[in-house]
């Protein structure tokens, strides 16, 4: 007999209309998800998830007072499942994927919904919810990029990653392996492009359709087209990205 | 005056012509040095304020007033309807649009890849306006790496815009558009825009009647932004536009756009 799981979900956002809109849509679209309660006041959120217990949380990030990290930061033990919503804010979208939380940008696509509720229910049999929070909420108070950590889903769970320990990811039939500075390289079924969304900042390039490198282990550019890594690597810079590459090295 | 004062005299001479000379020549080459600094920083400056140009022609092309409000009307058009979901879709499609217009408008380049993912978005949004009167095929070549070749952003969409709203809008029955994406050789491509609407040139007498502008203005900022793109030396772009009926027996529009890379030749694998 199939067993459909109830979502107890709770709903936070500061505007009247996303509450009812995402309320609406939930109703048509998630037929498992159960609304146990919604507000518009992120203090009176934190009070309702401590009370109800909820095991999945839509919360909205711009809040004036206290915004959506800044609830999450009151809890000692946020146990629960997270999908973030927002209407466009790159830093903080930045910080969710890098711990692989969900989000959802306003105005929400339906077919977003159904596929971040789905993984939702995924992660909440898997109770992953309280390492990837805690690992956000750590990530918000380290200043430096290359001082983070992300989170990578694999076969045997979470791997968690500081960004300066991976020397470069080599894209290979829609799989990723990541070569870090010890040890064995990992392997992520996510696309090398996934990667690159992620990794997406100052500190990464990706030279080649196939090759992200971190730019603190260049030891040397070789003008007919290679770039050489610590330990020797030796990776394949693309024609047609050669000259932005090195303009960017430049600087 | 003696002998030795003659000869102190003329050496002294010398000296003094020497020292002169020294500072003269000093003076001029460091003259001309800060000259040259000077040149160097001014065509720089020239280029970046070029650039921002370029960004903001590309922003200004890209967020057509037309296109934004043909896109609202539809929505509230399916509103009326009813057609929630409809409505939705249409609405989230249109948003995610305009994130890419924001995202690729700032880039310099983007991948062939990226750019048909763009195209094909703005081609669903106005599929959904002009309901089964439109459709298009986006053939690329197989011989085409899309992700390791290049183009700059948003210069094929107001192309098919002007395709959509010149040439189809205007025809009656069934309207295709078709973008042929061929490669010419290892770092070199064509793209096709081909329409079998009204033609180039009935669509310009159309506005010239109206005594409309806005044609005129968006080719006007397409050729402004190659003749940019090809003065930054970055690109070499040739841009070509017939009237189908010219040629053959069809109507409609072609436009050929040719990508040619021979600018980065003196760094060519070996």
């Amino acid at each position: 007999m199939l067993k459909i799981m109830t979502i107890k979900t709770i709903l936070i956002d500061d505007e009247r209309k996303a509450l009812a809109i995402l309320k609406n849509k939930l109703e048509r679209l998630c037929p498992n998800v159960e609304i146990i309660a919604q507000t518009q006041n992120p203090k009176e959120g934190i009070k309702l998830i401590k009370n109800l217990n909820p095991d999945l949380v839509f919360l909205d990030i711009a809040m004036p007072e206290l915004n959506g990290f800044d609830v999450l930061k009151q809890f000692d033990k946020p146990d629960f499942e997270i999908i973030f919503a927002t209407a466009f804010d790159n830093y903080a979208i930045e910080a969710i994927k890098h711990c692989a939380i969900g989000y959802l940008v306003k105005p929400v696509e339906n077919k977003d919904l159904i596929s971040e509720v789905t993984n939702a229910v995924a992660n909440i049999e898997e109770k992953t919810a309280l390492k990837k929070n805690r690992q956000l909420i750590e990530n918000l108070g380290v200043q430096t990029f290359q001082k983070k950590k992300i989170i990578i889903p694999s076969v045997e769970g979470l791997e968690f990653v500081k960004i300066e320990d991976i020397v470069h990811c080599e894209g290979e039939a829609g799989y990723t392996k990541i070569h870090l500075e010890s040890g064995k390289p990992m392997l992520s079924s996510n696309s090398i492009g996934h990667f690159n969304k992620l990794l997406e900042n100052n500190e990464f390039y990706l030279v080649h359709k196939s090759h992200l490198i971190n730019l603190s282990y260049i030891e040397k550019y070789i003008n007919e087209g290679y770039v050489v890594l610590s330990g020797n690597k030796k990776i394949p810079v693309s024609r047609n990205r050669r000259q932005e590459f090195l303009e960017l090295l430049k600087n | 005056m003696s002998k030795e004062e003659i000869i102190f005299l003329s050496l002294f001479c010398i000296v003094l012509l020497v020292v002169f000379s020294i500072v003269f020549l000093f003076a001029t080459f460091n003259n001309r040095k800060n000259k040259l600094l000077q040149e160097q920083l001014e065509s720089k400056l020239n280029n970046q304020k070029r650039q921002h140009e370029l960004e903001l022609n590309a922003l200004r092309a890209q967020m057509n007033p037309h296109f934004v409000h043909n896109s609202l009307n539809a929505i509230q058009y399916y509103i009326q309807l009813n057609e929630v979901e409809k409505s939705e879709d249409y609405l989230a499609k249109f948003s995610k649009l305009m994130r890419q217009f924001f995202e690729y408008s700032r880039k310099q380049s983007i991948s062939i890849e990226n750019e048909i993912g763009l195209l094909k978005n703005y081609l669903d949004i106005e599929k959904l306006r002009f309901e089964d009167n439109f459709n298009y095929y986006l053939k690329i070549d197989k011989a085409l790496d899309t992700e390791e070749l290049f183009l700059p952003p948003m210069i094929l969409q107001p192309i098919l815009e002007n395709a959509i709203n010149h040439g189809i809008f205007h025809k009656e029955g069934q309207g295709e558009l078709i973008i042929e994406f061929t490669s010419l050789n290892e770092s070199s491509f064509k793209v096709e825009v081909i329409d079998n609407g009204i033609g180039i040139n009935k669509a310009k007498a159309m506005n010239l009647q109206k005594l409309q502008t806005h044609t005129e203005h968006s080719s006007y900022v397409l050729e402004e932004r190659l003749m940019l793109l090809k003065e930054s030396k970055n690109w070499n772009i040739d841009f070509k536009i017939i009237d189908r009926s010219l040629n053959s027996n069809q109507t409609g529009t072609k436009v050929t756009l040719v990508f040619k890379d021979d600018l980065n030749v003196e760094d060519y694998d070996h």
